[in-house]
C-alpha cells in the first residue's frame, strides 16, 4: 500500500463546492461534538461522588433553556438544509451547451455512448471544462454510477431514464464505481473516467472505430422495428409525423399540450397509449419489453434528429 | 417514588421450577425475556460471526479469502440477523418485556399467553430465514431490492423473505402487549407523568412497531408474489416500477431504525440519573421528544432514496423533514448531559455504558446531519460514511445502551452481582475497539469507498487494516461479558433488593421478583427520579 | 404501608384489555391492507394500464353476490355476539357456524372466480411456466396484479376468521369467557368485511 487515500481529488465544478459544506459540517459536527464531550466529561470528573465542588441551586428543568437549545439547533439544521438543498437542486439544470452521453449500466459493465456513435466499455472519456451530461438507465437491475472525485452519483434505474452532470475541472483518469448493490460482481463493476483537454478529446472521438452514429444506428432500427411502416412516408395508416415534432408542442387527444422532449419519445415508443396525438386513434402497439436500453436510446436519438434537420424517414 | 410493598415471601421467579416444560411453556414475562434473551445472544454471535469474515476478507484489497457470492452472502447474512433477529427485538423483548410489568406495578403484561407466542413465532420465522440463508444463500443484501430480488436471485429468496415477514408478525404482537399494558396495567396513582422514561420510550417504540411493520408484511407479500406468481409490480418490462419496492420498503425500514434506537434511549435515562443521584433533566421534554422522534420517523422515509431517480422536489421535502428529526434528538442529549450537573457522578459499569452511548449516539447523529444534507448525500450515500453512520446509531447506540441495561438490572433479573472490574475493563474495551473499527469507515466513504465491495482500490487498504484490528478489539470487548456475567450466576455474591439506590417500582421488590412480582400491589405517590444527593456531596446549607 | 387509596384490582382488567388489544391490531392489519392499496392505487394510476378494461373481465354478479355472502355472515356474527351473554348461548354458537358456513361459501365463490381466470389465461394459476400467457395487452395485467395480490391476502384472512369461528363454537364450553371471546373474533370478522367493502368497489367496480 504504497498510497493512502486521505482526501478525495477534486475534478470537478461541484466538487468544492460539496467539500466546502462537508467542512463546514465537519467543523460544526466537531465543534458540537467536542463542545458536549468536555461538558459530558467535565460533569463527570468535577461532579464525581466526593469531589468539593458546588452542588447548591440545582434544578431539575429550565425551560427557557430547553427553548434556546431547540430553537439554536433547528436553526442550525435549517441552515445546513438549506445549502444543502440549494446545491443539489444544480442537478436538475446542466448548462445548455452540454456534451451528451448515454450510460448504460448492466450486470457488470458500463456502456457508454457518445453522440458521434464511439461506445466505450467501463471507461468513460470526457474533455476538459465542457459540461457533459450522461442519461443513465440499466439493462437489468439498479446501477449506480458513482464518481468520487467529481462528487457525483446517480442510480441507473432499468425502465426508466436518470440524469447527471458535471463538468471536469482538472485532466487525469478517476475511479468510476457502482455504487448500487447488484448482484455477484457488483464490487467489480468499476471503471475510469478519463478527462482530456478538449483538442486531445476531439481527436480521440474521431479516431474511433468506425461505427456509425447513434443517429444512423436509430435510423436502421427505425426501419427494422418497423416503425416506418406507420409513420414513414409511404404508410397506408394514419400515424402522426415525426418530422419537426422533437422539441415542440404537440396536441393530445385529451386537448392537453405538451412538449416533445425526450421523455415524450420514450413514453410514446413504450407506452404508447399514455399520450395520443390529437386526431389519431390509439392502434400504436407497445415497445416494451422488446427494445432494450441502448437500441431505445438510439432510436430516440434519430428521432430527436428529425426534429431538428426535416430529414425524411 | 412509591410506598414499598411489604415482602413476606421472597420466592423468587426461578422457584416454580427448572424443567424444560417451565421454560417452554412458561407465561411469566420474566422467564420469556430469558427465552428471548438467550436466543438474541445466539444470533448477535452468529451476526458477528459473519461480520468477522467480512472484516476479515477486507483486510487486503483483493478478494482472496471468500468468492464474490459468498461475500455477497455474508454480508446479506449480518444484515438481515444483526437487523431482525437482534436489533428489532433486543432491549424491548429482554429487557422490555421483564421490566415492564415491574415498571408499572402490574404482576404481567396484559396477554401473557401471546407474549410466549410472540417468542415461538419469532424462532420460527428465524428458523427459516436463517435456514434459507445458510442453505442456498441469500445474497440480495438484507435491503432486498428489487428487480434485483424479484428476478436476478436464488429461489431461497422468497424463503427468507417468509421467515422475515413471520418474524414481523412477533414484532406486532410485543408491540401490541406493550401498549396495551402500559394504557391498562398501571399501578394506581401512576399517571403518565410518573412514568419512567423507560416506560414511554417502550410505548412509543411500540407504536412505530404495530404500525410500520405490516407495510414490510405488504413488502415482502409483493415480493414473494412477484416471485412466484409473475405479478409485475415492481418490473419495468410489466409497467412496475422498481422505485415502489423503495417506498415501500423504506416506509417500514426507517421507522424500524427508531424500535431499533429508541429503548436503548430509555435504558441511558435511567442509568444517567441513578449514578449521578439527580433527577432526569426536562422530563417532560424528554418524554415529549420520543413521542415526537417516533411520529417523525414515519415521514423521512425519503432519505434513503436521494439519488434513486425520485423527483428533486421530494428529495428537498425529505431532507427538510429529516433535519427536523435531529432536533428531539439533540432534545434528549442536552437533557441527558444537563442530568449529571451538580450530581453526585459514580462510575458504575453500566454508568461507563451510558457515557459511551452518549459519545457515540452523538457522533453518529452528526455524522446523519451530513447525509441528510442532499448535495452532500449524493456523494457520501452507498458508501462506508453511511456504514460509519449507521454502525455508530445501532452498535455504538444501541448495542451499548443494551449492554447497558443488562449490566444495571442484571442484579434484579438473577439476583447476583458481577464484577464490576471485569465489567469496567469490558465496556472500555468495546468503547476502544468500537471507535477504531469504524471512524476509519467514515474516511473511507468521503474518499469514494462504495458499500458492500468484496474488493476495493489499494488506496483504501490503510483504513481497513485499522477497522479489521479495530474489530478484533470490539470482538473481545463484547466477549467478555459473557465470561464474567456468565460467572456471576453460579459464584456471584447475592443481590440486595437494590444495588445502586435507584427509584422505580422494580427495585422495590427482591432481587430476583417473586413470580407476581410484588407481594403486595404497590401504590405510586410521587414523580419519578426523586434522587437526592448523598451525605458526603450535599450542599452545607440544604436541609 | 398502604395509603387508603382505592386499590386497583391485580388481576388485569381483561375486558378492557382484550378489546384495546384487538383494536390495535386491527390498526396494525389497517396499514397492512393500506400498503396494498397503495400498490393498487400505483399501479392504476400508471399510465400503461387500463383497469376499467381489465376490471370487465371481472364477473360482476359473482362479486356481488360475494358480497351480500359476507354482509350477511357479519350479520350473523354480530346476532352471536349480541346473543353469546345470555341463555341463548347455543343460539350463538349455531350463527357462529352460520357465519364460518358463508365465509366458506364466499372463498368457494371466489375460487370458482379464480378457476375461471386462470382458464382464460387472466392470472397464473393455470399454466405457471408461461405466467401470465393471455394477459395481454399489458394494460390488464397490472389490473390482475393487484386483484391477486388484494383478494389472495383477503382470503387469507377470511381463513383465519373461519377457523377462529369454527374454533371457538367446538371450544366454547371449555373457554373461561366465551361471550368476551366471541365478540373479540366478532371485531375481526367486521374487519375483514369492512375491507371487502373497500375492495370490492376498486376491483370490480372501477367502470
Amino acid at each position: 500500500m504504497d498510497s493512502i487515500a486521505l482526501h478525495p481529488i477534486e475534478a470537478s465544478t461541484l466538487a468544492p463546492q460539496v467539500d466546502l459544506l462537508f467542512y463546514a459540517l465537519l467543523a460544526f459536527s466537531f465543534g458540537l461534538g467536542i463542545f458536549l464531550t468536555v461538558l459530558v466529561l467535565g460533569y463527570a470528573i468535577k461532579y464525581r461522588r466526593g469531589s468539593k465542588a458546588d452542588r447548591s441551586g440545582e434544578r431539575s428543568r429550565n425551560t427557557i433553556l430547553e427553548v434556546s437549545w431547540t430553537t439554536a439547533t433547528a436553526l442550525m439544521a435549517l441552515g445546513i438544509f438549506l445549502w444543502g438543498a440549494e446545491l443539489f437542486l444544480q442537478r436538475d439544470h446542466p448548462p445548455p451547451d452540454s456534451l451528451h452521453i448515454s450510460g448504460i449500466g448492466k450486470q457488470w459493465m458500463w456502456i457508454f455512448e457518445h453522440e458521434n456513435g464511439r461506445r466505450e466499455i467501463d471507461e468513460l472519456h470526457v474533455p476538459l471544462g465542457q459540461p457533459v451530461v450522461v442519461s443513465l438507465s440499466s439493462e437489468d437491475v439498479i446501477h449506480s454510477m458513482f464518481v468520487p472525485a467529481f462528487r457525483m452519483k446517480m442510480d441507473a434505474v432499468p425502465g426508466r431514464q436518470t440524469q447527471l452532470w458535471f463538468q471536469a475541472t482538472r485532466a487525469g483518469t478517476y475511479d468510476l464505481f457502482c455504487a448500487e448493490y447488484c448482484g455477484t460482481q457488483h464490487s467489480e463493476m468499476r471503471g475510469h473516467v478519463v478527462v482530456m483537454e478538449p483538442q486531445d478529446f476531439a481527436k480521440w472521438l474521431a479516431s474511433g472505430p468506425t461505427v456509425e452514429s447513434l443517429v444512423q444506428q436509430g435510423q436502421a432500427l427505425f426501419r427494422g422495428l418497423g416503425c416506418s411502416g406507420c409513420h414513414g412516408p409511404s404508410a397506408t395508416v394514419h400515424a402522426p409525423k415525426l418530422e419537426g415534432v422533437y422539441g415542440h408542442p404537440v396536441g393530445l387527444a385529451t386537448s392537453q399540450t405538451v412538449n416533445a422532449d425526450d421523455g415524450y419519445i420514450r413514453d410514446s415508443i413504450l407506452q404508447p397509449k399514455k399520450q395520443v396525438v390529437g386526431g389519431f386513434d390509439p392502434i400504436m402497439p407497445s415497445y416494451q419489453g422488446l427494445i432494450t436500453e441502448d437500441d431505445l436510446g438510439k432510436l430516440v436519438a434519430y428521432i430527436k434528429s428529425l426534429g431538428n434537420s426535416g430529414g425524411t424517414p | 417514588m412509591t410506598i414499598a410493598a411489604e415482602l413476606p415471601e421472597r420466592g423468587s421467579y426461578f422457584a416454580p421450577g427448572w424443567r424444560l416444560r417451565d421454560w417452554l411453556l412458561t407465561t411469566d414475562h420474566k422467564r420469556i425475556a430469558w427465552l428471548y434473551l438467550s436466543s438474541l445472544l445466539t444470533f448477535f454471535f452468529i451476526g458477528g460471526a459473519a461480520a468477522t469474515l467480512i472484516r476479515l476478507e477486507l483486510f487486503t484489497p483483493a478478494g482472496d479469502f471468500m468468492t464474490d457470492d459468498t461475500y455477497n452472502r455474508m454480508f446479506t447474512l449480518h444484515g438481515v440477523v444483526m437487523v431482525w433477529f437482534f436489533l428489532i427485538p433486543s432491549i424491548p423483548a429482554t429487557l422490555g418485556n421483564f421490566l415492564l410489568p415491574l415498571m408499572l406495578g402490574a404482576k404481567d403484561l396484559a396477554f401473557p399467553r401471546l407474549n410466549l407466542a410472540s417468542w415461538y413465532v419469532f424462532m420460527l420465522g428465524a428458523a427459516i430465514a436463517l435456514w434459507a440463508m445458510l442453505a442456498g444463500g441469500l445474497d440480495t443484501g438484507w435491503t432486498f431490492y428489487t428487480p434485483l430480488s424479484t428476478m436476478f436471485t436464488t429461489d431461497n429468496t422468497s424463503i427468507a423473505a417468509v421467515g422475515v415477514f413471520i418474524i414481523g408478525f412477533s414484532t406486532i404482537m410485543t408491540g401490541i402487549n406493550f401498549i396495551v399494558t402500559t394504557h391498562k396495567l398501571r399501578a394506581p396513582g401512576q399517571t403518565w407523568f410518573r412514568l419512567p422514561i423507560f416506560v414511554w420510550t417502550l410505548y412509543a417504540t411500540s407504536l412505530v412497531m404495530v404500525l410500520a411493520t405490516p407495510v414490510l408484511a405488504a413488502t415482502l407479500l409483493l415480493i414473494v408474489a412477484d416471485r412466484v406468481f409473475g405479478i409485475g409490480i415492481f418490473d419495468p418490462a410489466q409497467g412496475g416500477d422498481p422505485l415502489l419496492f423503495q417506498h415501500l420498503f423504506w416506509f417500514y425500514s426507517h421507522p424500524a431504525v427508531y424500535i431499533m434506537i429508541l429503548p436503548g434511549m430509555g435504558v441511558v435515562s435511567e442509568i444517567l440519573p441513578c449514578f449521578s443521584r439527580r433527577p432526569l433533566f426536562g422530563y417532560k421534554f424528554v418524554a415529549y421528544s420520543s413521542m415526537g422522534i417516533a411520529l417523525l420517523g414515519f415521514m423521512v422515509w425519503g432519505h434513503h432514496m436521494f439519488v434513486s431517480g425520485q423527483s428533486t422536489y421530494a428529495g428537498v421535502v425529505f431532507s427538510f423533514l429529516s433535519f427536523c428529526i435531529a432536533v428531539p434528538s439533540a432534545i434528549k442529549v442536552f437533557n441527558w448531559t444537563l442530568t449529571m450537573r451538580k450530581g453526585s457522578v459514580t462510575f458504575e459499569t453500566s454508568m461507563i455504558y451510558s457515557l459511551g452511548f452518549l459519545g457515540l449516539f452523538v457522533f453518529g447523529g452528526l455524522a446523519g446531519l451530513f447525509l441528510a444534507a442532499l448535495a452532500e448525500d449524493v456523494h457520501l450515500t452507498d458508501t462506508y460514511f453511511v456504514i460509519a453512520h449507521f454502525h455508530y446509531i445501532m452498535v455504538g447506540g444501541m448495542v451499548t445502551a443494551f449492554l447497558a441495561g443488562i449490566h444495571f438490572w442484571w442484579p434484579k433479573m438473577t439476583g447476583r452481582m458481577y464484577s464490576e472490574r471485569w465489567g469496567r475493563i469490558a465496556a472500555v474495551t468495546s468503547f476502544l475497539g468500537f471507535n477504531l473499527t469504524f471512524f476509519p469507515q467514515f474516511i473511507l466513504g468521503f474518499n469514494g469507498m462504495p458499500r458492500r465491495y468484496h474488493t476495493y482500490p489499494d488506496e483504501f487498504q490503510a483504513w481497513n487494516v485499522l477497522s479489521s484490528a479495530g474489530a478484533v478489539v470490539l470482538a473481545l470487548g463484547y466477549v467478555m461479558p459473557l465470561f464474567y456475567l456468565g460467572y456471576s450466576l453460579f459464584k456471584g455474591p447475592k443481590a440486595p433488593d437494590n444495588p445502586w439506590g435507584a427509584t422505580g417500582l422494580e427495585w422495590q421488590t427482591s432481587s430476583p421478583p417473586p413470580k407476581d412480582n410484588f407481594a403486595e400491589p404497590p401504590v405510586v405517590t410521587e414523580g419519578p427520579y426523586k434522587y437526592e444527593l448523598p451525605e458526603i456531596d450535599r450542599p452545607v446549607d440544604h436541609k | 404501608m398502604s395509603l387508603g387509596l382505592e386499590q386497583q384490582p391485580l388481576e388485569t382488567g381483561l375486558k378492557a384489555s382484550g378489546e384495546l388489544g384487538v383494536f390495535v391490531f386491527l390498526v396494525s392489519e389497517g396499514l397492512l391492507f393500506g400498503a396494498l392499496i397503495l400498490g393498487y392505487t400505483v399501479l392504476r394510476l400508471s399510465p400503461g394500464s387500463d383497469f376499467a378494461g381489465a376490471s370487465k373481465e371481472l364477473s360482476l354478479l359473482l362479486g356481488t353476490l360475494n358480497t351480500c355472502v359476507l354482509l350477511t355472515s357479519s350479520l350473523a356474527v354480530a346476532l352471536a355476539a349480541m346473543w353469546a351473554d345470555g341463555e341463548r348461548a347455543n343460539y350463538a354458537r349455531i350463527a357462529m357456524v352460520v357465519t364460518a358456513g358463508l365465509g366458506i361459501i364466499f372463498l368457494c365463490i371466489k375460487g370458482y372466480e379464480w378457476f375461471d381466470e386462470a382458464q382464460k389465461g387472466l392470472l397464473p394459476f393455470r399454466d405457471m411456466s408461461d405466467r401470465y400467457p393471455k394477459a395481454s395487452p399489458q394494460e390488464h395485467r397490472e389490473f390482475f396484479d393487484a386483484y391477486l395480490v388484494l383478494t389472495g391476502t383477503h382470503g387469507l384472512h377470511l381463513v383465519t376468521g373461519i377457523g377462529l369461528m369454527l374454533g371457538l363454537t367446538v371450544f366454547w364450553k371449555r373457554l373461561v369467557r366465551p361471550a368476551h371471546t366471541l365478540k373479540m373474533a366478532a371485531l375481526y370478522w367486521h374487519f375483514i368485511d369492512v375491507i371487502w367493502v373497500f375492495l370490492f368497489p376498486l376491483l370490480y367496480l372501477v367502470r
